[in-house]
């Protein structure tokens, strides 16, 4: 198999992006483990890092809540939740999480 | 549609002739909309070159076996109209990721392999007389298998999964459908004896969800689904305490 398979249609690119938009979010996170580890504060460098890696992060999340109504399967009553109602409700959870983050790290940071 | 013609390219290899595949081009007339992918082979030929290989049998998208990449894509040649394909030239070359035989024929050996070893019937601990009558089954019960029980086995996944086109030793999607539709169904007691096939390293787990084999499916099957709801049952039943029921 050649090594440009994955030009060979979008969704295979697709595929390849969403894989490897994993690695700038693993780099930011050991970065950031390392950081909280030597007790440094945060430096500019790493502040536009994750920047950068911002829009990877977000890309890697949408795919992967999206694909989650492929993946869990679920009966109510016997009948099974539809993917698109388990697939808002992950979109759903992701929010509120974000913004209850969001505002803990606000408090915090008064 | 009379005066309409189409140039059809084949992939051509004699394996005691030629080193790799090549290329033949044949022109072929548009007697009719309806015409697919699959009469154009059937008018070469007939009419113009009777040495062209590929398999073919039923004609109407049941039997599997027409499946060939049409313009790099893979499809059943008898599902495939050359209508939305003119003015273009169309390409058919044989399935990707498997050895080839002769022009269009690939050798299918490894797929037939998979599928028996997932054992695709029904297992039964102890044989249920017919005397005691039937398996009933809900509507609700077949819902949960049915759609992987509409595999026809003709290995299109398996040329559009990239996974199995770089490790062949992946169990692959139309396998692990199978095993799926058989252990959901609920007259089966066979899950421990496919277990060890579709848990094992090369199975389900060699998978990371491109999902292309679901969008090239001819009959709506998604074989992605099922091997990705066999990673979360298989984790589950590992995890939990009362996890290796039957």
């Amino acid at each position: 198999m050649p090594g440009t398979w994955w030009t060979r249609n979008r969704r295979y690119f697709l595929y390849v992006v969403r894989e490897f938009t994993s690695l700038p979010l693993a780099i930011w996170l050991l970065w950031l483990l390392y950081a909280i580890w030597r007790g440094q504060t945060f430096s500019t460098a790493f502040a536009i890092f994750s920047i950068v890696a911002l829009p990877f992060a977000l890309y890697h999340s949408w795919t992967f809540l999206s694909l989650a109504g492929t993946i869990l399967h679920a009966k109510v009553l016997d009948r099974p939740i539809p993917s698109r109602l388990i697939v808002l409700s992950q979109f759903a959870i992701w929010a509120v999480a974000s913004i209850v983050i969001a505002a803990l790290l606000v408090w915090f940071a008064k | 549609m009379a005066d309409k013609r189409i140039t059809l390219r084949a992939a051509r290899f004699d394996p005691e002739k030629d080193k790799a595949p090549r290329m033949q081009e044949y022109d072929v007339p548009l007697y009719d909309e309806s015409m697919v992918v699959l009469d154009a082979l059937n008018y070469i030929k007939s009419h113009v070159d009777g040495s062209l290989s590929y398999r073919w049998s039923c004609r109407m998208g049941i039997c599997g076996s027409c499946g060939m990449m049409v313009n790099g894509t893979p499809k059943l040649t008898c599902n495939a109209f050359l209508r939305d394909y003119w003015p273009r030239p169309v390409t058919v070359q044989p399935l990707n990721n498997f050895p080839v035989i002769r022009d269009l024929v690939i050798d299918m050996d490894d797929f037939m392999h998979k599928l028996k070893e997932i054992k695709p019937w029904i297992i039964r601990k102890e044989e249920i007389p017919l005397g005691a009558g039937e398996h009933y089954q809900t509507n609700e019960m077949i819902d949960d298998f049915r759609q992987f029980s509409e595999c026809i086995n003709c290995m299109l996944c398996y040329a559009a999964c990239p996974v199995y086109g770089l490790n062949n030793e992946f169990l692959g999607p139309a396998a692990t459908a199978l095993a799926r539709r058989y252990n959901l169904d609920s007259r089966d007691q066979g899950l421990k004896e496919r277990q060890p096939i579709i848990g094992a390293s090369e199975g389900i787990w060699e998978c990371s969800f491109v999902g292309e084999c679901s969008v090239v499916c001819p009959k709506g099957v998604d074989p992605a689904k099922a091997i990705q709801q066999t990673k979360l049952d298989t984790s589950m039943r590992f995890v939990l305490p009362y996890g290796n029921r039957d």
